[in-house]
């Protein structure tokens, strides 16, 4: 009984020690990165642009 | 704790874990948004608009260009008058200062000066793909690309900043 108190007691240790470890890992959020640069880059190039669908949601297209 | 072994509880209890800490940082990617307002990235925002009124034309003419890792090139700048290159050379070097000034302040104001490098990536990208049919881009391999206007249908084409770091955290 002794020794599954321990086990358990590790067990959650180690999944508190990994998700906290894991919360301080933020990912680079790709999508909020090309929407600032699309931001900045509205300024500096005003009408300039390709018409550019990478990341810009597109029409459905016709089948 | 044989019995606990065998049973599915452990299993149960890791896999929690796995989705709790998938499922945090997926929200935090979603509910990210940048700043790009602060006083010096505004700063850099009005002299690289300003300085593009200039090179404009020069990019047009394909005098200059973009290159892959988020700045700008002279490309045929040997055809041009000596004080004209100078000229425009000169300008080059003052907007990379701007464009690597940009970058490094996004990153700082918004409380992640380790991610400059992906910032950079991004923005790199994100010049390219918006350029105006035409112009031209300076591929990873130190080629200069001329932009097509691309058919709906046509593959992308290769990407230029393959030899950035890729993003990650």
């Amino acid at each position: 009984m002794r020794i599954y108190k321990s086990w358990m007691a590790a067990l959650v240790l180690v999944m508190q020690l990994g998700m906290s470890g894991c919360s301080m890992i933020v990912f680079f959020p790709q999508k909020a990165a090309e929407k600032a640069a699309d931001k900045v880059l509205d300024d500096i190039l005003p009408g300039d642009s390709a018409q550019d669908t990478a990341a810009k949601p597109s029409a459905p297209q016709q089948p | 704790m044989r019995n606990f072994l065998a049973s599915r509880h452990w299993r149960q209890i890791l896999l929690a874990g796995l989705w709790l800490v998938s499922a945090s940082a997926t929200s935090a990617e979603a509910e990210a948004e940048f700043d790009v307002q602060s006083r010096s990235v505004m700063a850099i925002r009005k002299s690289l608009a300003e300085r593009y009124a200039i090179l404009k034309e020069h990019f047009q003419a394909g005098v200059i260009g973009f290159t892959h890792n988020g700045l700008i090139a002279t490309r045929e700048s040997g055809r041009l008058a000596p004080d004209i290159r100078l000229r425009i050379e000169l300008l080059v070097v003052e907007d990379n200062k701007d464009r690597g000034t940009l970058y490094r302040e996004i990153a700082r104001a918004n409380g992640r000066p380790d991610w400059e490098s992906q910032f950079q990536h991004v923005f790199a990208e994100r010049w390219i793909s918006r350029a105006p049919v035409g112009w031209y881009y300076r591929d990873s391999g130190g080629q200069w690309v001329k932009k097509l206007a691309r058919a709906a249908n046509d593959e992308a084409p290769e990407k230029p900043f393959s030899d950035l770091p890729s993003p990650g955290n």
